[in-house]
């Protein structure tokens, strides 16, 4: 299902100015002490913010509109935006920003996530990480959405369990295709042997979350590999279609000895500039 | 200046304002004179090392640390994602510069491939004591073609006592779209709260083969989330390949701090910073982010660098 006003929204935004500025996946579960704040710094001029939080199925629970002066910052602890009927909530973040500055209107320059886990000392992260879609293309080769990430992790403790926990988060937008995107995942180890998953189907506007060990059974095996204790994987993540979207992945790594997570956005494959080292 | 480098390196002609490239005799001999630390004196640099070397590009810089013991150290994950080989090259540095290895992972990583390396293992290959704190760099060389993609998907995992922390790669060396400050990166975030306080890392990048050895005089400004200046510091000289890392309540001014956010500027040279959120009770770090180039321009369509 595609919410159509959120979609037209969106086309208005990008139509008058707005550039966007962050996306991702995002969780608020106050029964179990998680919340997610947003970080921004503007250090242009004032600029005009609106932030869009979705349902995993893309329907707006929140939209606000909001200034942020000249080298202010932005806080929004999303559990005290989200309508309390909404909660739990899992679902994307998305942010646009417009300000006609002297260094022009591109957008807040510094945004972040933090994943926070209330159970924890006051001012602890359980992690942090920064989004960024996958806009642009800029070897100009498809497939136009092509993340990747080569960190997932697999462990076996002394005991023979399973150390780290995998799992995947995703935000999609349309940008002038709104065909839903069909993603491929593609799971490579360290010998060079690949697992591809089933493809995943996200909407136009929407997000998904979910574990990596569930995509790719048998994961930890596939990765320890030579009778190592500890393997790791390279992760891609493609639109199988093409499509012209923003998309957005980050990898979320639980270490189930330590209780800790490890948070990291996928990065744009085909991210790459002339061979002018411009420093 | 014109060097070799330019004419075989094709791409838009480099700002007048920009200071040229040194290479070989020149380079070193920018670095021998720099030293590492004015106020304690020069430190020495290894000159054997052919660290100045013009082909290699350094992807990325990140501050790391083992102990002895084995809990604490680090990790980095690489991933090749042009679709030519390239050469691949890692370089520890101490903090004050002085190059204590240098690994060549491969001379040809094969395109979509990972690897993953372990800190202690490499320091223990080259015979570098530990306790060791420093800096490592990611250096590459495309085999051919004229697009410069480095390794994406690089990621810096910190273990702690208690924590782990990872940060991914990125090179945030230089600004994009202006002239007038070569080094402006910016950061949504840091703490200081009686448990945790945001510490940075930052590096003198200059002086990777292609870009000139000059001193860094940082300069450190931490506002409140309203803009009001806390702090406005200037850090001492650091020399190329030199690290310092710093708790942000430490720096004049800083015991002011509860949340803010924090810019970091050098008019001429360009810089790596990394922020971590430090445990003061399980002296760890907890979490890690790489700070924004002010000036990564947003185009209506998309980013670029």
């Amino acid at each position: 299902m595609t919410d159509i006003a959120t979609l037209e929204r969106f086309g208005v935004l990008y139509g008058t100015g707005f550039v966007p500025s962050i996306g991702g996946w995002i969780q608020v579960a106050p029964n179990l002490g998680i919340s997610t704040v947003l970080n921004a710094f503007n250090t242009l001029g004032s600029q005009t913010v609106e932030i869009f939080l979705l349902n995993q199925a893309g329907d707006p629970v929140h939209v606000q509109q909001l200034e942020v002066g000249s080298y202010e910052a932005l806080r929004l602890d999303l559990e005290d935006v989200i309508p309390p009927a909404s909660l739990p909530f899992e679902g994307s973040l998305w942010l646009w920003a417009k300000g006609a500055t002297d260094e022009g209107a591109i957008g807040l320059q510094a945004v972040d996530l933090d994943f926070v886990d209330r159970n924890r000392p006051d001012g602890y992260a359980a992690g942090s990480v920064h989004l960024m879609f996958d806009f642009l293309d800029t070897l100009d080769a498809g497939p136009f959405l092509d993340l990747v990430t080569p960190r997932v992790m697999a462990e076996k403790t002394p005991e023979g369990s399973d150390r780290y926990q995998n799992y995947l988060g995703l935000a999609q937008i349309p940008i002038n295709d709104y065909g839903p995107p069909t993603l491929e995942l593609t799971l490579s180890n360290e010998a060079g042997e690949t697992l591809d998953a089933a493809t995943l189907q996200i909407p136009v506007i929407g997000s998904w979350f979910g574990s990596l060990e569930a995509l790719f059974p048998g994961l930890p095996d596939f990765l320890i590999t030579d009778g190592a204790r500890r393997g790791y994987g390279t992760l891609n993540v493609r639109d199988a279609n093409d499509g012209y979207n923003g998309l957005v992945a980050m990898l979320k790594v639980v270490d189930v000895v330590s209780g800790e997570m490890l948070v990291n956005h996928l990065n744009d494959r085909s991210f790459a500039r002339p061979a002018q080292k411009d420093e | 200046m014109t060097t070799e480098h330019e004419t075989e390196k094709p791409g838009p002609a480099l700002q007048p304002t920009r200071r040229r490239v040194l290479q070989g005799a020149a380079g070193v001999a920018a670095l021998a004179l720099v030293g590492c630390d004015v106020e304690e004196g020069p430190a020495p640099i290894d000159l054997g090392d052919p660290e100045i070397d013009a082909d290699l590009w350094q992807t990325i810089a990140a501050y790391v640390r083992v102990n002895a013991e084995g809990t604490i150290g680090g990790r980095v994950n690489l991933f090749n994602p042009a679709d030519v080989p390239q050469r691949v090259v890692l370089q520890m540095f101490t903090t004050d510069g002085i190059l204590v290895a240098r690994e060549v992972v491969s001379d040809a990583f094969p395109p979509g491939e990972s690897a993953h390396i372990e800190l202690d293992e490499l320091l223990a290959r080259n015979e570098v004591p530990v306790p060791f704190e420093g800096s490592l760099w990611v250096g590459t060389t495309p085999e051919s073609g004229e697009i410069f993609m480095g390794l994406q998907g690089i990621v810096f995992d910190w273990y702690g006592p208690s924590h782990q922390a990872s940060v991914h790669g990125m090179r945030d060396f230089g600004n994009s779209n202006q002239d007038t400050v070569w080094t402006d990166l910016v950061l949504p975030k840091v703490v200081n709260t009686d448990r945790f306080v945001t510490k940075i890392a930052v590096l003198n990048a200059s002086a990777d083969g292609v870009s000139e050895a000059l001193m860094a005089h940082p300069q450190v400004i931490i506002r409140d989330d309203s803009g009001a200046e806390l702090v406005n510091a200037e850090l001492g000289p650091l020399a190329p390949y030199c690290t310092t890392l710093f708790a942000v309540s430490d720096l004049p001014g800083g015991a002011a701090i509860e949340t803010g956010t924090v810019q970091i500027r050098d008019t001429e040279t360009g810089l790596v910073a990394v922020a971590f959120v430090f445990d003061r009770d399980n002296e760890g770090f907890a979490s890690a982010d790489h700070f924004f180039d002010r000036h990564f321009v947003v185009h209506g369509t998309g980013f670029t660098g």
